[in-house]
């Protein structure tokens, strides 16, 4: 009995190997992609955003954007191609992982877009490289993602321009602003663990080393358990830093604020840098208290000067707004980010591609030249070659720096981007402010 | 904690159905030409491996762990750290994320071998996130958040294969590794040790049983292959970041897909991968993330309320009653 | 001397937080012999109640307390008769699993209803603080601080005092007997955990002007709730209250001295070292952890 089972298994085992070996070590595509015509007619969109978890608030904001996009274009399409939209969850990197393949391989779409998480996108953008397909990153910011992949379009800005925008504001714009030398200038950097936190964190601490600047704390935290960051704040308190990095999500920030209050810890001048900082859900909780308040990211159309911009953004930005509203979503700085990139992509790429394969498709990303009062968030676009460090990356795609302003975000620098002037540098002490009670 | 089994299935026929399952499971590539569907084979066959791994200790020692992630994050960055780093074939890194993981769990099954119900669980889960709070932290080591990207270079040598059936029998030979050491300690006297000491401990002590080396044996040999099934995965997804590998989420699901199958047999965590896996992707396709998850909490609930035996329960319940009914016919006949 | 008394102070004020959840998880535990996974979901379903009725009908979280708790502990009740009666006396694996997924299922439930969107109150209580000696207190922390000791206290006085209270402890010590002697034992357990979770509810509203609140939210305490019973010993509500202010205090000096990170490791590795050396706990009962109940 027992030596047959053994026969047969081996035999089994040869014959496998026998017909699949070929195969395994060969390499190459399992299915190699369907050669198209001149030109594409449909085009299928896979989108991959976290809807679940933790990321799930920004995930769903980025998702209906897109959502948007895809949807006024097949409205007014003026080239003759359908687009169909196909999503995905992605929580995680496996998920996303097989979340890719799936959307690759099972519901063929030509390619994918995501992907508002960067660790996400890390597993991912190579995981469809690995089926030779493009990934439109239009809204995670980890330098890595373009850095080793030759498939991806990055419309929005990467975390290395961030953190070093956010440094370089401190040692010039605001150091000047504040009147402290570089050479007296302290600098704090609070940061979440994850790799959005990171990887901005690293290029900043760069910048502020290379410069005569020093950097007085350096704390990082897991954004997803924090309850307290009194000991953050009491370090701070101690050093005395002329100004703060803080690199947060939406629940610490508020709480970061909420506890400086309530232990009356002075900061001249804070600097968040996207996530958290950029959403009204961070500013609404903090009311007045959140005014001076500093935003480093890609602008949004609620940040800039929106009368400056072409008619035509104009109404496009009128149309995303009433869709928005129309099905009772919010407009969130994602939503901006990724309905703008899904819409260069469509229409400045998807047109002039001769087909779906990722050289045709970057081919026709080397001519586009968006400017940038033609796009609603106010930033333009022109892709990194091949030969670039970061190809792939939207290199128009720059921070400003903004300020929350009565519950707005107002570009404030560089100057002259600047929708509006600086209000309360330094920031008042907490002893010099009212309590405010917002509904 | 008790496992009733009125049929065990007898050693000869599991060992046929092993093989005409093994057997079937070798040629599934060759049918199946949907990447997806490989993709999904694959998945399942690793947490398979993984549901036997912690079955030795959880299923069989009795001691429900939700800790594991630990292990398979530790095998995960140490065959994924050396080939980045040294240019050591994950081949090689396997085994030696292996030994790691087995001499920490081995340190584990020291500190908490007296520990009995809850307080073990919640000794393995602070366990679990200590690892997880290093593994976030020591950014000079592990790259903390940002996680490690497999470059693809090498290949077959390097365990990195364009070819996604190659990475279907890489993890079926995991799987027949671990289910082999798993029925092996099965059958062998540290199986009925440790059964013997689930069953009530004082009892077994002073009929002669080793505790403490029987439990730290078990511990450790869970944890060895848990890491070597970290080092597949990593080969498999090429990126890996503290949060897919040594996040307390990843232990519950581990335990999860072996109680579901049935904890304590040497089959329960196969068959509770082929159902959760599958399942929970089925879900979240058709409902959505967040109302996927709702089914999945509320099948959870049932299934360890109604059912605490798992699902092989019931299959050895249908195998009985087959039996019954030919032995019926042929009492008939004659 | 200012800033260590600072440290401090902040340590027990968020103790005292972790406490209010904390002596319900032990309560439950010492009596029913259930770890309930599931804790922290009732205290964010008491933080979204605190925030419906603020924003719909601008009730203070103060006053909303006392409608919110009497719903969360009729769900409790719910809960207790459906999954965790069913539960009791079977298997380890059906005790910590049943509560996991009635956590996964409330997390998510929340999630499909209410979206991802992270919301928040505020109140006169959110910025207000008082200085003590050059100690700052957040007025908010601090009340919620009194409503943990001020419920532990209660709880300790009926359970030690009371006729009723003496019951429920002849059932922790050992349940059939209690049956015997005419206890209805089923109550108890039910009168038990309803309790335990209306605490964590009526907590969830007390911190709301505090916290931001999104469905996970509870997944940010209950790991270190754990930790704080098992340091307690579980079982022992004084245990559980000491144990609290002890790790808010850890955490607040650790985080201050090596950082927020290394920080959290700290009291995970008191709470290892606890294990290995005196697994019972500070407070415990001896024994406890090898027959686990």
């Amino acid at each position: 009995m027992k030596l047959g089972i053994r026969r047969v298994l081996c035999v089994a085992l040869i014959v496998a190997f026998a017909i699949t070996g070929g195969h395994l070590f060969a390499g190459g595509r399992a299915e190699p992609a369907p050669a198209t015509g001149e030109g594409i007619t449909t085009l299928r969109v896979g989108a991959l955003f976290p809807q679940t978890g933790g990321m799930a608030f920004g995930g769903s904001n980025a998702l209906q954007g897109t959502q948007i996009a895809v949807d006024l274009f097949n409205e007014t399409n003026p080239h003759g191609i359908t687009v169909e939209l196909v999503d995905a969850d992605a929580p995680d990197p496996a998920t996303g992982t097989t979340g890719v393949r799936q959307l690759i391989t099972q519901r063929n779409v030509d390619v994918v877009m995501g992907t508002f998480s960067s660790a996400v996108a890390s597993a991912t953008a190579p995981a469809a490289e690995r089926l030779n397909v493009l990934y439109v990153e239009t809204t995670a910011w980890a330098e890595g993602i373009t850095r080793n992949t030759s498939n991806v379009l990055r419309t929005t800005i990467s975390s290395g321009s961030l953190g070093a925008a956010a440094a370089d504001f401190i040692l010039t714009g605001l150091a000047e602003e504040l009147g402290v030398a570089e050479a007296d200038m302290r600098v704090a950097l609070v940061f979440t663990d994850d790799e959005f936190g990171t990887s901005i964190a690293d290029a900043a601490v760069e910048r502020v080393q290379a410069s005569q600047a020093r950097l007085v704390v350096r704390e990082s935290y897991p954004a997803a358990t924090t309850t307290d960051l009194s000991s953050v704040l009491l370090r701070i308190q101690q050093e005395q830093p002329h100004a703060v990095i803080h690199i947060a999500q939406v629940p610490d920030g508020v709480l970061f604020w909420r506890q400086a209050q309530q232990l009356g810890v002075d900061m001249p001048a804070v600097v968040g840098v996207g996530g958290g900082y950029g959403q009204q859900e961070f500013a609404r909780p903090l009311g007045a208290n959140s005014d001076g308040i500093f935003n480093v990211v890609p602008p949004t159309s609620g940040s800039i000067n929106v009368d400056s911009l072409t008619p035509n953004a104009q109404n496009l930005l009128s149309e995303l707004q009433t869709r928005v509203a129309a099905r009772g979503w919010t407009q969130g700085p994602y939503t901006d980010w990724a309905f703008m990139g899904t819409w260069v992509f469509l229409n400045e790429i998807v047109p002039n591609a001769a087909s779906t394969s990722i050289e045709d498709f970057m081919a026709a990303a080397a001519n586009v030249r968006v400017d940038a009062l033609d796009s609603i968030t106010g930033f333009g676009f022109e892709f990194a070659g091949a030969d670039h460090e970061n190809s792939g990356q939207n290199l128009q795609a720059i921070p400003v720096v903004q300020q929350w302003q009565n519950q707005e975000l107002r570009v404030t620098y560089p100057r002259e981007l600047a929708v509006a002037e600086f209000i309360n540098v330094p920031l008042p002490p907490w002893s010099e402010r009212t309590q405010t009670i917002r509904q | 904690m008790r496992i009733n089994d009125p049929t065990p299935i007898p050693p000869a026929a599991s060992r046929i159905i092993g093989a005409a399952a093994l057997v079937l499971l070798l040629f599934v590539p060759l049918v199946i030409r949907d990447i997806y569907w490989i993709d999904m084979g694959i998945t399942i066959l690793i947490w398979a491996s993984l549901a036997t791994a912690w079955n030795i200790s959880g299923g069989f020692a009795g001691g429900l762990s939700l800790g594991h992630a630990a292990f398979f994050g530790v095998g995960a960055y140490t065959s994924t750290l050396l080939f980045l780093r040294l240019g050591i074939t994950p081949w090689i890194g396997i085994f030696v994320g292996a030994v790691l993981a087995g001499l920490l769990g081995a340190l584990l099954g020291v500190i908490t071998f007296r520990l009995k119900g809850p307080f073990f669980v919640l000794a393995t889960l602070a366990f679990g996130i200590v690892i997880h709070i290093i593994n976030v932290n020591w950014r000079g080591l592990t790259r903390g958040a940002a996680g490690l990207l497999l470059p693809f270079r090498g290949g077959p040598q390097n365990m990195l294969f364009l070819n996604l059936w190659a990475y279907w029998y890489v993890a079926l030979g995991l799987l027949v590794l671990t289910v082999g050491i798993s029925a092996a300690i099965e059958r062998s006297r540290l199986g009925y040790f440790l059964v013997a000491l689930r069953e009530d401990e004082d009892a077994a002590r002073s009929l002669g049983v080793r505790v403490v080396r029987s439990k730290v044996v078990a511990a450790a040999t869970s944890a060895a292959l848990a890491a070597c099934v970290g080092s597949v995965y990593a080969a498999f997804i090429q990126y890996i970041d503290p949060d897919s590998t040594t996040q307390f989420e990843l232990s519950v699901q581990i335990a999860l897909v072996a109680i579901v199958g049935g904890m304590g047999t040497t089959f329960g965590p196969l068959l509770g991968a082929a159902i959760v896996i599958p399942l929970g992707e089925i879900l979240r396709a058709r409902l959505g993330g967040g109302a996927a998850l709702v089914v999945y909490g509320i099948l959870l609930m049932v299934i360890v309320l109604t059912a605490p035996n798992g699902a092989i329960a019931g299959v050895r319940m249908l195998v009985r009653r087959v039996r019954l009914f030919i032995d019926s016919r042929r009492k008939a006949d004659a | 001397m200012q800033l260590v008394l600072q440290i401090v102070a902040n340590g027990l004020l968020i103790g005292g937080l972790y406490a209010l959840l904390a002596v319900g998880l032990t309560l439950i535990f010492g009596v029913l012999r259930v770890v309930n996974f599931a804790h922290a979901e009732f205290m964010m379903l008491g933080m979204y109640g605190a925030y419906w009725l603020w924003s719909i009908y601008g009730l203070d979280p103060y006053i909303s307390v006392f409608l919110v708790t009497p719903v969360i502990f009729l769900l409790g009740v719910a809960v207790d008769r459906l999954i965790i009666q069913r539960s009791i006396g079977k298997p380890d694996v059906t005790v910590v699993f049943a509560t996991l997924g009635l956590s996964i299922f409330l997390q998510n439930a929340v999630l499909t209803l209410w979206t991802a969107d992270i919301r928040s109150v505020s109140t006169f209580a959110t910025g207000s603080v008082f200085v003590v000696g050059g100690v700052r207190l957040s007025v908010a922390m601090t009340i919620s601080f009194a409503a943990a000791m001020l419920f532990a206290l209660g709880l300790w006085f009926f359970l030690t005092k009371t006729m009723y209270g003496k019951g429920i402890q002849a059932v922790a010590q050992n349940r059939r007997a209690a049956a015997l002697m005419g206890i209805d034992v089923k109550r108890a357990y039910l009168i038990t955990y309803s309790v335990a979770v209306a605490a964590a509810g009526a907590m969830g509203v007390l911190v709301a002007p505090i916290f931001t609140i999104f469905p996970r939210v509870g997944q940010t305490q209950i790991v270190t709730i754990f930790v704080i019973v098992v340091l307690g010993g579980l079982g022992s509500v004084p245990g559980a209250v000491i144990a609290a202010l002890l790790v808010g205090i850890i955490r607040s000096g650790a985080g201050f001295m090596f950082g927020t990170a290394w920080g959290e490791l700290a009291y995970f590795a008191v709470f290892l070292l606890v294990l290995i050396v005196r697994p019972q706990g500070l407070f415990g009962r001896r024994g406890a952890e090898v027959y686990g109940g």
